[in-house]
C-alpha cells in the first residue's frame, strides 16, 4: 500500500494553545480518508498544514513517500496537492470558466483565449461527471454549485489529493448525495480525497478510513467498516454520550400546562396555521415533528405570546394569553428557548450576568424601585455559571464571547432554573456540538421528571423520537398525526412529514 | 483592573483622532506660513488665558454638553437622533414662552418652570419621529432631519405671528423676565453661566439612568437585539419611543439654556448649530455621558480659542472647522471599521453554526 501524503508527528503550536500536539497520519492512495473532531480539535490546522499555509511547529510531511517542505499554497499545489476550503474562494462576477483557469489562463499575455478556456473546463466536466455551464456566473449559480467549481478548479490544475473542509456543511440532502457519488467517482479514478467534518452519519458513508482528533491529539485511525456511531462519538468526546436525557421517572400528567384550540393563522392568502388542536400536560414532553416551513415557527411566536392576530383558543398554564403581552405571559410560568439563540435568545454585547437576567430584569430581586439590584444579579449569575458549568473567564464576559454551546446554556440557565410550568423549547440543540446537545437533553428531561411540561419543536426526527413522551406531526400548518411512545415508528412519520398519509384517528 | 484597561482601550481611539486633528491642523497652518506652535499656543491662550477666556469656554461647553447628551441617549438605543437642532429650536422656544410670558413668579419657582418647559418642547417635538418609526418603521436618520426644517419655520412662524416682541428693532420675543434667567457666579473677570452645574449634573443622571436603573437596561437591550428584547418581554417600541423623548427633551434643554442663560431673548432664525455639533460630540465619546462633558469642552475650547487665534497669529479660524472634519472622519472611519468586523464575525459564526447543524 502506497501513501499519498502522511503528517508525521506534526505539532503547532499558536503561542500556549497546541493546535496540533504530536499528530501522524497515513493517507492510503485511492482512498477517502477522513478526519473527525469537535470544533476547536485541531482539524483545520492539521489541514492547513498539509496544504502549506501553516508551517508546522515540529514534524514534518510526506507526499508519496518523500520528504517535503511546503512553505506555500504554492507548493503544495505544485506537488498535486487541492483544498475546497468551506468559504469558497471564487470571484463572484466572473463566469465559472474564467474561475476555472484563473491563474493559469491560456492565451497570450494580454488577452484569455475564452473559447479554448471554455472547451478545456467543458472537457473537464465530462471526464469527472461534474456538470456544471461554464458560461455561467458565479454569483449566479447555487452554492451546491460553486463547491463543484471549486473542486474543477483544484482539478484542472491536477491535483491527485483533494482536502475538502466541511464540504456538506452548506448543501441540501440531495446535493449531499450528489457530492458524495462524485467522490466515489474521483476515488474510483485513482485520487485521493481527504474530507474534514463532524457529521458521523456522513463519514460513515463516504470513507474508508477515519482518523479521530480531539484537542490537539491524535485519538486514534481505524477503518470504517470496524466502527459505529457510538463508537465514534466516544472517542471524539473522550467518554459515553447518552443522549436524550437520562433516566425517565414516572410522572403523574394531571395539569395542562399548553391547551391549544382550532388555532389558526392566515398569512398573506395561506394558512400558515390550520384548525390546530395540541395539548402539553405536566412531566410529558411533546414533539412537533415536521419539515421546516410548515407552520411551526409560527406556533412558537403565538405560544410566546409576541404574534396575535390568530383566531382559536390558547390557554397557557390554564390562562388565556391573547390579551396578555409577553412579559406576562413569561411572567406566569412560561420558560422559552428559542430557535435562533443570536437573533432571539441573547443581547450579544450584554455580558453573561446581563443576558442571564433578561426578561427577568425588571423584578425583584433583581431590581427594586426602577434601579437593578448588582449584589443579586451577580450572585444568580455565579450561581447559574456553576450549576450549568458555563465555560466563561467570568460573569462580566460579553455574551459574544462564548462558544455556540455555553450561550444556549446561558438561555438554559435562564429560562429553566426558576422552574416554570411550562417551557417551549425551540430546536434548542441546533448547531451545538455532542457534549452540549446531551446537556441540553438531560436539562429537558430533568425538567420532565419535576413535573413541567414541555413542547419540543425540532426538525431533527432523532432527537424528538428520543425524548418525547408524545408527538404531533406537522404538515402544511395541520396536525397531520398524533402518536404515543410506544407507537413512534420513524418511516410512518416520515411519510406524514411528508404529507402522503394522514394517521389513523388517534385519541 | 479589568476596568481600567477597558477604559483606556475604549480611550485609544478618540486620543488618536485628537492628535490627528492637531497634526493635520499645523499642516494647514503651514501651508499658509505660519507658525502651528504660536498658533496653537494663541489658541489656548484665547481658551484659557484670561478669566474672561475660561468663562466663555465654559459658558459655551453648556449647550454642547446637553445635545451631546441628548445624541448619546439615542444612541444607546441604536437611534440616530439628527434632530437635536430643531428639538433644541423648539426647546428654546418653550423656554422663552414660560419665561416671558409668566409673571410675578419668585425665581425658585419661575427658573425651574422655564427650563421644565425647554425640556418638554424638544422632548415633545421628538415624539413625532419616534411615533413615526414605531408606527411605521420610518428611518430615524430621515425623520429626524426633515422635523429640522420644519422646527425652524414653525417656530420663526409663532415668533412672527403671536409672539411678537411689542418692540424691537428685529423680529424676537419679549426679553425673558429676570426671574427666569439662569445665574451668573461672578467673581473678578469670571463670570460663568451656573447652567455649567446644571449640564454636569444631567451627565451624571444619564450615567446613573443607563448604569443603574431598569429603564437604562431595557434601552440599551433594545438597542442591542431588538429581537431578542421583544421575545423577553422589552418592548423595543416603547424602549425607542422613550430614548428619543429623552434625547428631545435634552436638546430642548440646550436651547432652554442659550436663551434663559445666554441670550435672553429669541430672536426669528434662532438656529445655533450646537444640535449638529451635538453628533460629533456624543460618537467622540462613544455616547458615555460623562464622555461627553470632556469632548464638549474640546469643541468649546475649539471654538472659543479660534477667535484669538485669528486675531492675534493671523490663522483663519475655519482651521478649527478642519480639524472638527477630522476627528468626525476618523470616528465614522472607526464606525465603519467595526461594523465591517462585526458583519464578517457574524458570517464566521453563522458558517461554523450551519456547520454543526445536524452534525451528530
Amino acid at each position: 500500500m502506497t501513501y499519498a501524503i502522511e503528517a508525521i508527528n506534526v505539532c503547532k503550536y499558536f503561542g500556549n494553545l497546541k493546535a496540533n500536539d504530536d499528530i501522524t497520519i497515513h493517507v492510503e492512495k485511492g482512498t477517502v480518508h477522513a478526519i473527525c473532531g469537535e470544533n476547536g480539535a485541531g482539524k483545520s490546522t492539521l489541514m492547513n498544514v498539509l496544504y502549506g499555509l501553516y508551517l508546522p511547529t515540529a514534524g514534518h510531511i510526506r507526499i508519496n513517500e518523500e520528504d517535503v517542505s511546503l512553505k506555500n499554497p504554492k507548493d503544495a499545489i505544485e506537488r498535486g496537492i487541492g483544498m475546497v476550503h468551506q468559504h469558497f474562494m471564487l470571484i463572484q462576477n466572473l463566469t465559472i470558466a474564467e474561475n476555472i483557469v484563473l491563474g493559469q489562463e491560456t492565451g497570450t499575455k494580454l488577452f484569455l483565449d475564452r473559447k479554448k478556456a471554455i472547451k478545456e473546463v467543458e472537457e473537464l466536466c465530462e471526464k469527472y461527471n461534474l456538470h456544471v455551464d461554464p458560461k455561467a456566473r458565479v454569483d449566479e449559480i447555487t452554492v451546491g454549485m460553486q463547491q463543484r467549481v471549486e473542486i474543477l478548479k483544484a482539478l484542472y490544475r491536477g491535483v491527485d489529493l483533494l482536502i475538502l473542509d466541511e464540504p456538506t456543511a452548506v448543501l441540501a440532502p440531495q446535493e449531499i448525495e450528489e457530492l458524495f457519488e462524485n467522490i466515489r467517482l474521483l476515488v474510483s479514478k485513482g485520487k485521493t480525497v481527504i474530507i474534514i467534518t463532524h457529521k458521523l452519519n456522513e463519514v460513515l458513508e463516504i470513507s474508508n478510513r477515519i482518523s479521530v482528533l480531539r484537542l490537539g491529539k491524535l485519538i486514534g485511525t481505524v477503518n470504517t467498516n470496524e466502527v459505529d456511531e457510538s463508537k465514534l462519538t466516544q472517542m471524539m468526546v473522550g467518554r459515553d454520550v447518552v443522549l436524550g436525557g437520562r433516566e425517565r421517572k414516572e410522572t403523574i400528567k394531571k395539569d395542562e400546562v399548553l391547551k391549544i384550540e382550532n388555532l389558526s393563522l392566515t398569512k398573506g392568502h395561506h394558512k400558515a396555521l390550520d384548525e390546530i388542536n395540541i395539548d402539553v400536560k405536566s412531566g410529558e414532553i411533546v414533539g412537533i415533528a415536521g419539515i421546516d416551513g410548515n407552520g411551526q415557527s409560527e406556533l412558537i411566536e403565538i405560544v410566546s405570546g409576541l404574534l396575535k392576530h390568530y383566531t382559536g383558543e390558547v390557554e397557557v398554564n390554564g390562562e388565556n394569553i391573547k390579551r396578555k403581552n409577553v412579559r406576562k405571559v413569561r411572567a406566569d410560568g412560561l420558560g422559552y428557548i428559542p430557535e435562533d439563540r443570536h437573533r432571539d435568545g441573547l443581547v450579544l454585547d450584554y455580558s453573561v450576568a446581563e443576558n442571564m437576567i433578561l426578561g427577568q430584569h425588571y423584578h425583584e430581586p433583581f431590581a427594586k424601585n426602577y434601579f437593578l439590584k448588582f449584589n443579586a444579579i451577580n450572585d444568580f449569575a455565579e450561581q447559574n455559571i456553576k450549576d450549568f458549568d458555563i465555560r466563561t473567564m467570568s460573569k462580566d464576559s460579553l455574551a459574544s464571547t462564548l462558544s455556540g454551546g455555553n450561550q444556549q446554556k446561558i438561555i438554559l440557565a435562564r429560562e429553566t432554573c426558576n422552574k416554570p410550568k411550562f417551557i417551549l423549547a425551540s430546536q434548542p440543540t441546533r448547531g451545538l456540538d455532542v457534549g452540549a446537545i446531551e446537556f441540553v437533553h438531560n436539562t429537558l428531561v430533568e425538567a420532565r421528571n419535576n413535573e413541567q411540561g414541555i413542547l419540543l419543536v425540532s426538525f431533527e426526527l432523532d432527537e424528538i423520537l428520543a425524548l418525547c413522551d408524545r408527538l404531533y406531526v406537522f404538515h402544511m400548518g395541520k396536525v397531520v398525526g398524533e402518536l404515543k411512545k410506544e407507537e413512534f415508528d420513524v418511516e410512518e412519520i416520515g411519510k406524514m412529514m411528508l404529507g402522503l398519509r394522514e394517521a389513523k384517528a388517534n385519541g | 483592573m479589568d476596568k481600567i484597561k477597558k477604559t483606556c482601550s475604549e480611550l485609544k481611539m478618540p486620543l488618536i483622532a485628537i492628535a490627528f486633528a492637531f497634526v493635520f491642523g499645523s499642516l494647514l497652518i503651514l501651508s499658509t506660513g505660519k507658525n502651528p506652535i504660536e498658533a496653537y499656543s494663541a489658541l489656548f491662550r484665547g481658551a484659557f488665558g484670561s478669566p474672561a477666556a475660561i468663562s466663555q469656554t465654559l459658558n459655551k461647553a453648556i449647550p454642547l454638553i446637553f445635545t451631546g447628551l441628548s445624541v448619546s441617549i439615542a444612541y444607546q438605543c441604536k437611534s440616530l437622533n439628527i434632530g437635536g437642532e430643531g428639538q433644541l429650536v423648539f426647546g428654546a422656544f418653550g423656554a422663552s414662552l414660560v419665561g416671558v410670558y409668566l409673571k410675578g413668579l419668585p425665581m425658585l419657582v419661575h427658573l425651574p418652570l422655564a427650563i421644565l418647559a425647554g425640556f418638554i418642547f424638544g422632548g415633545l417635538w421628538a415624539v413625532i419621529p419616534g411615533l413615526l418609526k414605531i408606527k411605521k418603521d420610518v428611518n430615524t436618520v430621515i425623520s429626524t432631519i426633515m422635523m429640522n426644517y420644519v422646527a425652524f419655520s414653525v417656530v420663526s412662524f409663532l415668533i412672527n405671528t403671536y409672539f411678537k416682541a411689542d418692540k424691537s428693532d428685529f423680529v424676537a420675543m419679549n426679553w425673558v423676565e429676570t426671574t427666569a434667567r439662569i445665574p451668573f457666579i461672578q467673581n473678578g473677570g469670571l463670570r460663568i453661566c451656573i447652567g455649567i452645574i446644571f449640564a454636569i449634573i444631567a451627565a451624571i443622571i444619564l450615567r446613573i439612568l443607563l448604569q443603574k436603573t431598569v429603564l437604562g437596561y431595557e434601552i440599551k437591550a433594545v438597542g442591542g437585539n431588538q429581537n431578542a428584547s421583544n421575545s423577553n418581554g422589552i418592548s423595543s417600541k416603547k424602549n425607542i419611543l422613550i430614548s428619543l423623548i429623552i434625547s428631545g427633551g435634552l436638546a430642548g434643554l440646550a436651547g432652554a439654556m442659550d436663551i434663559l442663560g445666554n441670550s435672553g431673548k429669541l430672536y426669528d432664525g434662532y438656529n445655533p448649530g450646537y444640535g449638529f455639533d451635538g453628533i460629533p460630540i456624543a460618537l467622540l465619546a462613544k455616547g458615555n455621558p460623562v464622555g461627553v462633558i470632556l469632548t464638549a469642552l474640546l469643541f468649546s475650547v475649539l471654538r472659543t480659542g479660534a477667535v484669538t487665534m485669528q486675531t492675534s497669529v493671523g490663522v483663519s479660524r475655519t482651521i478649527v472647522d478642519a480639524m472638527q472634519g477630522v476627528i468626525i472622519l476618523f470616528i465614522a472611519a472607526e464606525y465603519i471599521f467595526t461594523i465591517y468586523k462585526k458583519a464578517r464575525l457574524n458570517r464566521t459564526k453563522m458558517i461554523e453554526e450551519k456547520k454543526l447543524e445536524g452534525a451528530q
